[in-house]
């Protein structure tokens, strides 16, 4: 069969609409976006797929059970062949995951991607976000060591302050009242299923929401110049990706991933502390009455889902002066100075 | 399938009749999804069994220094043993705040420390510092010839391994 006979066979068998080429894969983008800082949407897709792929690996050695689990993980770190890899990828891919996607938003908040007709692509984003957080809640907890069981414990807690939903919803998560096997089980199950699940759904609709808006202007950028998404913006992704897969081998080899002291339900440890992208929560939950800490959560993650509105409304108030990026600024500051609060205390 | 180009005009009560179908259809559909996702709720929430109250040894009196305390793990749960001068108190050694189980830490101040967020009792079991929202839940406690009994409240595991 020569190339054109395949090339036929494969077109009647995937009938493509005539001119997709030019709609998807060569679509003009704007000439902002061939800087390096524009290429950052693309990397929490890619560290997605690194954590699909280490995760799955994982799976066939880890063992959802109490009894099982903090030693399935040792054996995976420590005696499986390149297992310290594959956890350490894992391990390392969720930290930059969080900061990739912190860095995406904060382009998108400064540059005001997020503005009409784009809300609900930043509405998605945000569940992502939120999503990611819980992606890398519940993977901690599945160590089953020491810190990551008192975080679970600590962290499942909250739930149970919300008025009237919550002591229901922890029953639900936890599966009984305390952490207890079945608490396991659960967010095993969030951590492989639920959740991953719907990630990718919502990756869809935010990438697709991204390619039928196309692009957004940047504000006073007046040059008319594009240039296509295949093959330039994909390489340029690519390079990013490849950066950044070299940067957490060499990481991961360099410091292979630890294993505190197996959990132990009868003894908090003195120095319990929750990963880093928890820490501004942290601290403010030290800080605050525990209801405070809770609404102003509540208060936070709504605030970021309606951002686009409420900038909307602010710059119909006071015209041309950009308060609301002021005041995302405020809000980026408060949190930052939280987490370094709580890093260096 | 119909397009705006080559609709066919119906009479008023075919439309009728087609949009009453939809409706019952919908209808019946909402309704038995939405019935078959909350079995599927029912499904998830795990069977609570009740409340008991049950006695249980915790250690010998002797074992808790005078205006001092310890924090003992009952099999049901962690309970802090607190002298006050000389009266025995029992508290739930597990913190109000968020859930972490406390450490006997006497001094003037306080008597219970938890580590989680830095939230104190004192020997009433009452916030003294820190984040907790409500006093720690106290206990009847006994001392039967020399051993301490303290009756808790428990709520057994749903499932075991």
């Amino acid at each position: 069969m020569s190339l054109s006979a395949l090339k036929t066979a494969v077109a009647e068998r995937i009938p493509l609409p005539p001119g997709w080429r030019g709609k998807t894969l060569e679509e003009q983008l704007p000439i902002h976006l061939k800087t390096w800082i524009w290429a950052l949407g693309g990397t929490p897709a890619v560290l997605f797929i690194v954590q699909v792929v280490t995760g799955v690996l994982l799976t066939f050695y880890y063992v959802a059970q109490p009894m099982h689990a903090y030693e399935s993980v040792r054996q995976i770190t420590f005696g499986v062949r390149f297992g310290w890899l594959v956890r350490g990828l894992h391990q390392a891919a969720s930290q930059l995951m969080i900061v990739a996607v912190l860095l995406h938003m904060i382009r998108v908040f400064v540059t005001r991607g997020y503005r009409r007709p784009r809300e609900v692509t930043w509405v998605i984003g945000v569940a992502l976000f939120l999503l990611t957080l819980g992606l890398a809640f519940t993977g901690y907890a599945l160590v089953y060591d020491q810190l990551s069981y008192w975080a679970t414990t600590v962290g499942t807690n909250m739930i149970a302050e919300v008025p009237v939903v919550g002591p229901p919803m922890l029953y639900m998560l936890r599966g009984g009242a305390d952490v207890n096997p079945q608490t396991l089980t659960r967010f095993y199950n969030f951590h492989i299923g639920v959740i991953p699940t719907i990630f990718v759904v919502l990756i869809a609709g935010h990438i697709l929401l991204v390619r039928l808006h196309g692009v957004a202007a940047l504000e006073g950028d007046r040059r008319a110049d594009a240039y296509p998404f295949f093959p330039d913006h994909v390489l340029r992704e690519a390079a990013v990706a490849l950066v950044v897969l070299i940067a957490m081998v060499v990481y991961v080899t360099a410091v292979p991933p630890e294993l505190g002291e197996k959990a132990d339900p009868n003894l908090t440890p003195s120095h319990i502390r929750p990963e880093w992208y928890f820490f501004p929560s942290y601290r403010w939950l030290k800080i605050v009455p525990l209801q405070v800490g809770l609404w102003t959560s509540v208060a936070f993650v709504i605030g970021m889902f309606f951002w686009p509105w409420t900038d909307a409304v602010l710059e119909r108030i006071v015209p041309g002066r950009r308060v609301g990026t002021f005041v995302g600024i405020g809000f980026w500051i408060v949190t930052l100075v939280l987490l370094l609060w709580e890093a260096f205390s | 399938m119909d397009s705006a180009a080559n609709a066919v005009p119906r009479a008023s009560g075919s439309d009728r009749r087609e949009f009453v179908a939809d409706l019952v259809l919908s209808a019946a559909g909402i309704v038995g999804l939405g019935g078959l996702a909350t079995r599927f709720l029912q499904y998830l929430y795990p069977v609570v069994p009740p409340e008991q109250v049950i006695e249980v040894a915790a250690g010998r009196r002797d074992a808790v220094p005078a205006n001092g305390g310890i924090v003992v793990n009952l099999g049901v749960g962690h309970v802090a043993l607190v002298d006050a001068g000389g009266e025995l108190r029992a508290f739930s050694a597990v913190c109000t705040h968020l859930g972490c189980i406390v450490k006997a830490e006497p001094t003037d101040h306080h008597a219970l420390y938890c580590a989680c967020h830095g939230g104190m009792f004192d020997r009433q079991g009452e916030v003294v510092g820190g984040p907790p929202p409500r006093p720690l839940p106290r206990y009847p406690v006994e001392v039967r010839d020399g051993q301490v009994f303290v009756k808790v409240i428990v709520r057994p595991p749903v499932l075991t391994a």
